[in-house]
C-alpha cells in the first residue's frame, strides 16, 4: 500500500486574531505569488538566489 | 486550547527569548509540515496555573518531546545560567521512565549546538539521542524531521527535509504580508498568533500526494 501523507492538524489556540481572518489573509496573499513561491511551497529545492533562512 | 492526539503531540522545550525565537518558529513550523502538532508553555494564558503544573499537564499529553539544552551560558545580568530545559527534560523522561504504559511510549530528541557538548555540562543523559542543529533553522528543520519520521508508521509519509525547508522558506516570505493584511509586525506576533498563521497557511497549502 502506498505511503500517505497525513492531514494537517489545526487546534483551537485563542489568538488576538480571528481563524476566519487568518485564513482570509493568506488567501489573499496566495493570490498574489509569483511562480518562484509556488516552486517553495511545492517543495522544490531553493535557488542559490532565493536564499535561506538559516542563521 | 482543545487537547489533541496524544500520538501526534509534540512537547517543545527551548528557550523562549528573541534570541531564539528564529529556530523556534523554524521548529514549530517543521513539527506542523510532518502532520504533529507543537505544544509548549506558552500556549497556556491562565496566570493563574501554576507554571509547573501547566507544563506538566501538557508532557502527560504529549507523546514526542523536543528539548533543546543549547543555552548553558550564564546569563549577563545575573551570572547564573538557566535551568528550565534540564528541568523539563528531567520531567518529560521521568513520565517516560515512571509513568504509565501509554507514558512509557515516550520519545524525545535532544538538541544542543554540538552533538557531543553535552558531556561537559549534563552526562547523565548519554544513550539518549543528541543531534545538533548548530545554531542554524535549516539544520533543525532537518533533524526534527528526520526523528519525527523515524517515530512514524511506515504507512504514513512524512515529506522530506528539503521540501520542509522550501516551504517554511515560502511561509517566511509570505508572513510580513500576511502579518500586515491583520495590523501585525512579525516582530510582534505572539507564540499563538505564530502557530494559528502556521497551521492555517499549511492547511491551505498542503503537500501535493503524488
Amino acid at each position: 500500500m502506498k505511503p500517505k501523507l497525513r492531514t494537517i492538524i489545526t487546534t483551537r489556540r485563542a489568538g488576538t486574531v480571528s481563524r476566519k481572518k487568518i485564513r482570509a489573509a493568506i488567501k489573499a496573499v496566495m493570490a498574489e505569488r509569483t511562480p518562484e513561491m509556488e516552486r517553495l511551497v511545492r517543495g522544490e529545492p531553493l535557488r542559490k538566489t532565493a536564499g535561506t533562512s538559516g542563521k | 486550547m482543545r487537547p489533541a492526539d496524544y500520538d501526534r503531540s509534540v512537547f517543545v522545550n527551548c528557550p523562549l527569548d528573541d534570541e531564539y525565537r528564529y529556530l523556534l518558529d523554524a521548529v514549530v513550523f517543521a513539527i506542523n509540515d510532518c502532520g504533529y502538532v507543537t505544544r509548549l508553555a506558552l500556549e497556556v494564558a491562565d496566570g493563574s496555573e501554576v507554571r509547573i503544573d501547566k507544563i506538566a499537564k501538557i508532557i502527560r499529553e504529549c507523546r514526542f518531546g523536543f528539548h533543546d539544552i543549547s543555552r548553558t551560558a550564564a546569563d549577563p545580568v545575573t551570572n547564573l545560567p538557566r535551568f528550565n530545559m534540564p528541568l523539563e527534560l528531567g520531567l518529560f523522561l521521568g513520565a517516560k521512565r515512571f509513568g504509565s504504559a501509554e507514558q512509557k511510549l515516550k520519545s524525545c530528541l535532544i538538541a544542543d549546538i554540538e552533538r557531543y557538548r553535552y558531556q561537559k555540562f549534563i552526562s547523565d543523559i548519554a544513550g539518549q539521542d543528541i543531534a545538533a542543529h548548530r545554531g542554524d533553522a535549516e539544520v533543525a528543520i532537518q533533524i526534527v524531521r528526520d526523528w519525527l519520521r523515524s517515530a512514524t508508521p511506515k504507512s504514513i509519509r512524512i515529506p522530506g527535509g528539503s521540501a520542509v525547508h522550501s516551504r517554511y522558506v515560502a511561509f517566511r516570505g509570505e508572513l510580513p504580508a500576511l502579518s500586515a493584511k491583520l495590523h501585525m509586525r512579525v516582530d510582534e506576533l505572539t507564540f499563538i498568533d505564530y502557530i494559528n498563521q502556521v497551521e492555517d497557511w499549511l492547511m491551505l497549502n498542503p503537500h501535493v500526494d503524488v
